[in-house]
């Protein structure tokens, strides 16, 4: 395209033309809103506007000049439609901003929020345990809530002369019926209608006489894990529970375990995991201990295998079984408890 | 059990702090759950010998004692009655500081100056004896802190021993792990009786009559004792132990019982009938006064020592009240015995009755101690009580209980532990715990009888693996043999059924399994059903945790009420627990689970952006169909039912397949009233049994349609009973292959309605998967649907 001085003196010779031309520029470029813009298109380009008159007059004029001025007239028509098309685009781009400005809105008011729930505590910590079990290779199992005496005590080798025994404070339904006191039954149970290899977890309601107060509730969870097979050894059970306190705890946990005395394993032990608060350290929440106690574990007795009718010299196994109550208040700082079985909605759906 | 730390090195030397040690006896069993520091504030109380006493000119009861401190002499006036020249005494000089905070300075008494104070054992605060000064062995240097001489710089441990370790509950048991420990052995001393000349003879006699409850029976007899105060360092001991001071003679039982973890009973011999001990059972209903002042009531199943007239003792638990040891006591019988361990725990049981007596027997002592501890109690007596002991002791010991012989294969203790320990290693274990070895090749171990707990070659596997310490075993996984970890369906069903309530917006709470027939009455529920059958505790904590629930509803219903009291209004909430109901005398009852939920109040309120939507029966039937969805159970439906506890017009049951799975509604206004509750609660109960039978874990999904359909809406005019399903009914049936959707998009009653009348408007959606559908065919079935509803339900329908 010619440059703008090269094609104005082109139209010296049609003054019209050339002042329509100049003048459509310059309102064009005044135009100051979309509607102003239309009624310049129209004064101009319309079908009954000025420049459109001048192309539609070319028709009329001698052959000779027809080509010159019907090139030219186009020309200014095409170059004042540009105009047009370029401010309009202008314009609108303009007009949108303004809108968009006018709509905006206060991010930092609250955001909503559909109603939604939420897993109670304690089923959210047997079903992280679950998985991690699933990935050992165990299954689930579940027992009975009310038990026979000889389930949760007899065949886990406390004969009722045991002072164990007398040390537990159980709820009686009747004589031989009671509400379990721990999970452990549930290996028995799970002995009796299976042969080896097991392994398997199991989490579920306990009871104990106890009153309600910050750490004592009559009705807690437990879950206890325990496998049978051939060359189980203590060690075997070491490295599982670290596994299980490294993926449940975090990372950087350790474990130690201390000798202690239950009636169903032998060599038993007590578990303590390092604090997650001070590490190691000690602080409030460990006693200044630095260790926090979290279950109790060992190599299954001989007398259990012999009551269930395994061969003690063919199959050894390990178990181990702790406070879900206990491990949660741990995991999710809960100070109390209570808690749990108020179930304040605040606290379940913080 | 209060280890007073000082006292093990009475038997055994070794150089650990108290909190090393706590730490190591932790590690090995016997868990330190304190350790309280026994802090003297005791400041310039040193060590001076008592030069020469003189009466003070003014006062008649006070002396004037010149004292050697080792680098001064100082004049002390003293109103004690027990000084005497030559004595070694606690000198607390000018600028002291006592235990009850006094502070000493020279001062005048009654004119004359005094340079300081003589303590007594009570103002050094060792222990509460203030019957004078306390005295100090002779060859105490002089000038010495009292706080080095009388070592008490000491810590107490407070140690949690385990039932199966009743030697632990002594100090000598507790030396011997720590020994184990260190690897050194104890050293007993040989507890030897200064005896007179006079045999023990006719004075008693001692019969047992039960041998199966008391395998042996000792009795010594010591006369004409002086009853008085214990001398410091026995109430020190005692007092830090936890066991208060009474008199020497008490308090020796009491020592020798921590010391060596034998029970001893003192009896005043005088009060006794007959120069006869008989140990037998009680006779029915025979009644024995305890040192308590309780009346004790006994069965021929209880064991007594009794006199020839009555029981004066509670055999290892508790000695009677007419037989007391007193302040006029002159004689003592003294029993050491070993009782049938399975029999006091019985006895102490049934009884209500634990002492420390009780708590040693029940789980077994040594047998083979009883006659030592008897020695070394009678000379503690003597020591403390003057008098003269008899010579000889009655010793009634007819079986004689050995140690136990256990085979032990080192191999086998490696194989459990994981560990390669080598067999010398464990042979040093065992020698460390006082076991023996009989036959080094077989490796044949005698355990001493005051290990009741070892009796199997892996209790010797454990003690191995303890004292090597279980923190040094590696740290291993069980071989993988190909085994999978997987939850069971019903395991998956929960979890889904869990899932699909959050899903809806529910919390999950857990409530107690305990419940009472009150909950019931408050449900209305009637007399007979059978709902009331309940699992009865036979020790409940409280009245209202009397039984066991038999339905989640309850627990529901005190779960919005707690949050409501609590400024909680909009409850949405569910519970999957178990119920429990009785299967007959003797058998389990059945568990069954449940799954419940409680709707109240609004999904939403109190935010800026909301509209407050108060829930209703069809929030809680949205959310049972969207979890039959989840679960993929078609074939269930409601039906009308009325439920004592549910609003009339307001509920229904579920069906799956044939069976009754469920209930759903409103609480009925009533119950509401009466439960003190705010709004309206909506509750569904399910089976999850009839879910587990009728769920799936996954369906096939449905194929979009390619072609375009056709969707018509009609608005039908009805009597206002007609129901929803059976309009549907007709629509769907008229509505051959072509419909595929039917979906009720608006409801409406009031104006501009005839009153009995509803407007109910449907969208019909039409598609095939062959082609498009032509306007007039679908026009066709809508003409027949149409004339269905007209002919079937009377209906007015606008297209």
């Amino acid at each position: 395209m010619v440059k703008r001085e090269e094609f104005l003196s082109q139209l010296k010779k049609y003054p019209n033309l050339k002042e329509f031309f100049q003048q459509a520029e310059k309102e064009i470029d005044k135009a100051a809103s979309l509607e102003g813009l239309e009624k310049i298109r129209v004064k101009y380009l319309g079908r009954k506007g000025k420049i459109t008159e001048i192309l539609r007059r070319v028709g009329k004029l001698p052959p000779a000049e027809r080509p010159i001025l019907g090139k030219l007239s186009n020309e200014v028509r095409i170059k004042s439609e540009r105009e047009i098309r370029l401010k309009r685009e202008q314009l609108e781009k303009q007009a949108t901003e303004s809108k968009l400005l006018a709509e905006k809105i206060d991010i930092t008011l609250p955001g909503k929020r559909r109603p939604v729930g939420k897993k109670h505590p304690i089923t959210e910590v047997i079903e992280e345990l679950i998985e991690i079990f699933l990935g050992l290779g165990y299954k689930v199992a579940e027992g009975p809530e009310v038990e026979l005496d000889w389930y949760n005590f007899d065949a886990l080798n406390t004969p009722p002369d045991h002072p164990a025994r007398a040390m537990t404070d159980t709820f009686y339904i009747d004589e031989n019926i009671l509400l379990r006191t721990h999970t452990s039954p549930v290996q028995i149970r799970v002995m009796e209608k299976n042969k080896p290899p097991l392994y398997i977890i199991s989490p579920g309601k306990c009871y104990r006489h106890d009153v309600m107060d910050p750490t004592h509730s009559p009705m807690f969870h437990q879950i206890e894990g325990f496998i049978v097979d051939k060359n189980i050894t203590f060690g075997d059970l070491k490295g599982t529970l670290e596994v299980f306190a490294r993926s449940f705890f975090g990372k950087d946990r350790k474990i130690r375990l201390r000798a202690h005395f239950f009636p169903f394993t032998e060599p038993s032990a007590e578990m303590d995991v390092s604090c997650g608060a001070c590490k190691g350290s000690g602080c409030r929440i460990c006693s200044y201990k630095g260790w926090i106690e979290i279950l109790g574990c060992g190599m299954i007795d001989p007398f259990v295998f012999e009551t269930v009718g395994y061969d003690p010299e063919e199959y050894t196994g390990f178990a181990f079984g702790g406070g879900v109550e206990r491990m949660a208040i741990l995991k999710y700082g809960i100070n109390d408890i209570r808690l749990f079985f108020e179930n304040d909605l605040r606290f379940l759906k913080p | 059990m209060k280890v007073l730390f000082s006292w093990l090195k009475d038997f055994i030397d070794f150089d650990l702090s108290p909190e090393e040690l706590a730490e190591k006896l932790s590690f090995n069993g016997i868990e330190v759950e304190k350790i309280e520091k026994l802090k003297y504030s005791l400041k310039n109380v040193v060590v001076g010998r008592i030069k020469e006493i003189k009466p003070h000119p003014k006062a008649e009861r006070l002396k004037i004692c010149q004292v050697d401190t080792g680098k001064r002499i100082l004049k002390i006036v003293c109103g004690a009655p027990n000084i005497k020249k030559k004595q070694c005494v606690p000198v607390a000089l000018a600028g002291a500081i006592l235990a009850d905070g006094v502070k000493i300075k020279k001062t005048l008494i009654r004119g004359i100056s005094s340079d300081g104070m003589l303590c007594s054992a009570r103002e050094l605060g060792i222990s509460s004896d203030h019957s004078g000064i306390l005295i100090l062995d002779r060859d105490a240097k002089l000038g010495e802190d009292l706080i080095k001489v009388l070592s008490l710089d000491d810590a107490v441990l407070d140690c949690e021993v385990t039932p199966n370790r009743p030697d632990c509950l002594s100090i000598i048991g507790m030396a011997r792990e720590v020994g184990a420990i260190v690897g050194k052995k104890i050293s007993l001393p040989s507890f030897q009786v200064d005896e007179s000349k006079t045999p023990l003879g006719k004075e008693i006699q001692v019969k047992i009559k039960a041998p199966d409850l008391c395998p042996r029976y000792t009795a010594r007899l010591i006369k004409d004792v002086t009853i008085e105060h214990s001398p410091w360092w026995m109430q020190r001991r005692l007092e830090c132990s936890g066991v208060r001071a009474i008199n020497n003679i008490v308090d020796v039982t009491n020592y020798v019982l921590l010391e060596i973890g034998q029970p001893l009973h003192a009896f005043d011999y005088n009060l006794l009938s007959g120069a006869k001990i008989i140990v037998r059972r009680a006779s029915p209903g025979e009644i024995c006064l305890t040192l308590d002042g309780e009346e004790r009531v006994l069965t021929p199943d209880m064991l007594v020592i009794a006199d020839q007239r009555k029981s004066v003792a509670l055999a290892g638990i508790m000695g009677g009240a007419t037989s007391e040891v007193s302040e006029r006591t002159k004689n003592i019988l003294l029993e050491s015995a070993y009782f049938h361990p399975p029999n006091v725990l019985k006895t102490s049981g049934e009884l209500g009755l634990r002492s420390e007596s009780s708590l040693r027997f029940e789980r077994g002592i040594d047998p083979n101690n009883v006659a030592l501890a008897s020695n070394r109690a009678i000379q503690l007596m003597k020591e403390l009580g003057g008098g003269e002991v008899f010579k000889g002791i009655i010793d009634v010991y007819p079986k004689l209980i050995k140690p136990k012989i256990i085979s032990f294969r080192p191999e086998t203790a490696n194989k459990i532990l994981g560990t390669d320990i080598p067999k010398r290693e464990m042979i040093r274990i065992f020698k460390s715990l006082d076991f023996s070895l009989k036959d080094n090749k077989k490796l044949k171990v005698a355990v001493p009888t005051f290990r009741p707990d070892i009796e199997r070659e892996i209790d010797l596997i454990e003690e191995v693996g303890r004292i090597y310490g279980l923190n040094r075993i590696a740290s291993t996984l069980p071989e993988s043999s190909g085994k999978i970890g997987e939850l069971s369906f019903a395991q998956r069903v929960e979890r889904i059924v869990r899932d699909s309530l959050i899903k809806s917006g529910l919390s999950e709470i857990i409530s107690f399994s305990f419940s009472t027939s009150e909950n019931l009455d408050k449900l209305r529920i009637p007399k007979d059903s059978p709902l009331r059958q309940q699992v009865e505790l036979k020790n409940p904590i409280s009245e209202e945790w009397s039984s066991l629930r038999t339905l989640l509803l309850p627990g529901l219903i005190e779960t919005a009420k707690y949050n409501i009291n609590h400024g909680q209004n909009n409850v949405q909430i569910f519970e999957i627990g178990r119920v429990y109901a009785p299967a007959g005398k003797g058998k389990l009852p059945e568990e069954s689970l449940k799954i419940g939920v409680l709707l109240t109040g609004f999904w939403q309120s109190g935010e800026w952006y909301s509209q407050e939507e108060e829930v209703n029966f069809f929030d809680l039937k949205g959310i049972l169909e969207l979890l039959m969805e989840d679960l993929r159970i078609k074939n269930w439906k409601l039906e009308e039912e009325t439920y004592p506890f549910l609003h009339p017009g307001k509920s229904a049951a579920l069906f799956i397949g044939k069976r009754e799975s469920g209930f759903l509604g409103e609480i009925h206004p009533q119950v509401q009233l009466e439960s003190d509750l705010p709004a309206k609660i909506y509750i569904f109960e399910l089976k999850f049994d009839s879910l587990v039978k009728n769920a799936r874990l996954y369906q096939a999904y449905p194929s979009i349609p390619r072609y375009p359909g056709i969707d018509y809406d009609i608005s039908i005019l009805v009597d206002k009973e007609k129901s929803s399903e059976e309009i549907e009914k007709i629509i769907l049936k008229n509505g051959g292959k072509l419909l595929k959707r039917v979906k009720l998009f608006d409801l409406y009653s009031g104006k501009q309605i005839p009153e009995h009348k509803k407007s109910l408007a449907y969208r019909l959606s039409f598609w095939t998967e062959e082609r498009t559908l032509l306007e007039d065919e679908v026009k066709a079935i809508l003409d027949k649907v149409i004339k269905g509803l007209e002919k079937n339900l009377g209906a007015e329908i606008r297209r």
